[in-house]
């Protein structure tokens, strides 16, 4: 009867040890997939930036072109008075 | 046995502690990494609403500097209408009336000076300035036709040309000559006189006045004038005897008191009373 019992014993200690290294490896993958994401995302945030510096400067560069077409079109040269 | 079974659940309260702590700590960081996710994404989103804006931005000061970069493309060609326009109302100062014409072109300029998106807008100008540079070049050959078939047995210049004619004329018109002919001429006695009136009503002038200046040459013409309006009450002067006494019967004389009453006075000084007297032949009064 007690060889039975440490039979069974043992058998549930396995298989609760079985459960907690299962467990642990569900938290361990989870944690990884999240810092992969991080890492992801992080790369777009940096892409995204360098994308918008570009164009911003193309923004001012078209802005000074318009001022300087503005500074032309003012111009009453050549013009009656 | 019990000894043994004391052992084996003091190991196992440890693991099982050890397992929790891992847990826990697993679940921490866990925690901390989506929570940085969250910022990363608001982030991203954040960055990419700029961009959309950016990129509105971009096209509308594109769209915008294509459309000016158009107008200024025939702005040259407006320029040079207007060019040519100054040329023809310069060629028509003293011929012709160009005030109307300078006032369109000056509104057509505006339009154009203020046109920042449509090309069309300056290229309709520029053929509206085109138009008018015709119609005064037209006007002024009108006029200038009209002058050399006017004259009496001649044109009504030659060595003086139109502009020289057109400086003369205006003199004759600024002192009040306005109907009066006009006609270049070297007869006048026998070339020795600058200028003189017919009493048909018409004056010649000699080529070399039309580069007097203008005070002089206004003199002259109402030095003219005067005369014309002596031949028409040429009778009566002629018999008058204050006209003697005043004048010494000389039409010069009185032609020059006749122009100092109307603002021209010349070299020479007349009193008062010779003023007074004179002004009554520019109404035809004898007195």
């Amino acid at each position: 009867m007690r060889a039975v019992a440490l039979v069974v014993g043992g058998l549930l200690v396995i298989g609760g040890a079985v459960l907690v290294v299962s467990a642990d490896h569900q938290r361990a993958d989870a944690l990884a997939e999240a810092k992969a994401a991080v890492a992801e995302t992080r790369r777009q945030l940096d892409a995204a930036k360098d994308s918008n510096h570009r164009l911003a400067e193309q923004l001012t560069t078209l802005r000074s072109l318009i001022a300087e077409q503005d500074r032309r079109l003012a111009d009453t040269t050549g013009l009656l008075q | 046995m019990r000894r043994a079974v004391a052992v084996a659940a003091a190991v196992a309260a440890l693991l099982v502690s050890g397992v929790v702590d891992r847990a826990a700590a697993l679940d921490d960081e866990r925690a901390e990494t989506i929570a940085e996710l969250r910022a990363l994404t608001a982030s991203v989103d954040s960055a990419q609403r700029r961009t959309d804006r950016l990129e509105g931005l971009i096209e509308s000061a594109q769209k915008d500097a294509d459309e000016r970069e158009a107008v200024l493309a025939v702005r040259p060609a407006f320029v040079d209408e207007i060019a040519a326009l100054r040329v023809a109302l310069s060629g028509a100062d003293g011929k012709v009336d160009t005030s109307a014409h300078r006032a369109s072109a000056l509104s057509a300029q505006q339009t154009v000076l203020a046109e920042r998106r449509d090309p069309a807008v300056v290229t309709r100008a520029t053929a509206t300035v085109h138009a008018l540079t015709a119609k005064v070049n037209g006007d002024v050959a009108t006029w200038q036709a009209a002058q050399q078939a006017a004259g009496p047995g001649g044109p009504a210049w030659s060595s003086s040309g139109p502009d020289g004619y057109a400086r003369v004329r205006a003199a004759l018109d600024r002192v009040g000559g306005g109907g009066v002919g006009l006609y270049e001429s070297a007869s006048c006695a026998g070339g020795n006189a600058p200028a003189c009136a017919n009493s048909n009503g018409y004056i010649k002038y000699r080529a070399d006045i039309a580069d007097w200046n203008a005070s002089r040459l206004n003199w002259a013409m109402a030095h003219e004038l005067a005369h014309i309006h002596q031949f028409r009450v040429w009778g009566a002067l002629t018999s008058s005897s204050a006209y003697g006494s005043l004048f010494g019967g000389d039409p010069e004389f009185l032609a020059n008191c006749m122009a100092v009453v109307r603002g021209f006075p010349g070299s020479v000084g007349c009193n008062a009373e010779q003023q007074a007297w004179a002004s009554g032949i520019w109404v035809g009064a004898v007195r």
